[in-house]
């Protein structure tokens, strides 16, 4: 099975592994997310009252593996994960689930 | 002659690890920049097809998919909202029984339902009572004495 996520669905991501990392909510955690042609795509979340968190390529892997099992009731396990970037969708991400993997 | 030698042999040593370099990356289009930047897995495997960079597929970390306390963290929040709400359940039944028996009690409640039997003090209803909560003891007794097997 393959999922799609888009760009707000990768924020989501970042901002609840973020927010679970600073000891706070989700919706007090601001997102940004980067792409940059020599160190491919990054974020920065940066929570209320805490200083900025910058996330490299597999801290948004994480992020998103965190947040499928998290709120969606994946294994992050049996998850592979692809972020991906073009000018018209912007960041998105593409999850394989492997099934029959423990 | 010997020096010719040993000059274009040390001359390629030195470019032998360039072109098995450029093998192991897949060539041109492959995503560069990767000894510049600190990477938790190693160096960046992204790569290009037209406009789009792909990152190719990546497993999480271990400490994503062996992290209890990220679960826990949400599901205690939950049980305690929980824990509230079944103390007010259990003060609601509570209330609700006890209106419910002072309307059906035959003997009592003289402004429910019953239509004032009994404003004044009887023994008959108490005693009503204590058969009714030996009756209930015995049953229960007898639940729990049952041979088991």
């Amino acid at each position: 099975m393959e999922l799609f996520l888009n760009e707000q669905d990768v924020v989501d991501s970042v901002c609840v592994y973020a927010a679970y990392r600073d000891r706070t909510e989700p919706q007090y955690v601001e997102a940004d997310l980067r792409y940059d042609e020599n160190l491919g795509i990054s974020a920065a979340a940066r929570a209320e009252g805490s200083v900025e968190r910058h996330l490299n390529e597999h801290d948004v892997v994480d992020a998103i593996a965190e947040y499928l099992q998290e709120y969606h009731n994946f294994i992050a396990a049996n998850l592979l994960v692809e972020l991906l970037y073009n000018p018209e969708k912007g960041i998105h991400a593409s999850v394989m689930v492997q099934t029959g993997v423990y | 002659m010997k020096k010719a030698w040993l000059i274009w042999l040390v001359a390629f040593s030195l470019t032998l690890p360039s072109f098995a370099e450029a093998k192991r990356f897949g060539g041109g289009s492959s995503y560069g920049g990767h000894s510049s930047i600190t990477h938790s897995t190693g160096s960046l495997s992204g790569t290009r097809s037209g406009s789009t960079y792909r990152s190719g597929y990546k497993k999480p970390s271990g400490n994503v998919t062996q992290n209890p306390n990220t679960r826990s963290k949400y599901n205690n929040n939950n049980q305690q909202k929980s824990r509230t709400g079944s103390i007010l359940s259990h003060g609601a039944a509570f209330g609700a029984g006890a209106l419910l028996g002072s309307m059906l009690h035959p003997f009592g409640g003289g402004g429910f339902g019953m239509g004032g039997y009994g404003t004044g003090f009887s023994i008959f209803p108490i005693l009503l009572d204590i058969v009714i909560i030996l009756i209930i003891v015995r049953i229960i007794k007898g639940i729990f004495s049952r041979r088991r097997y």
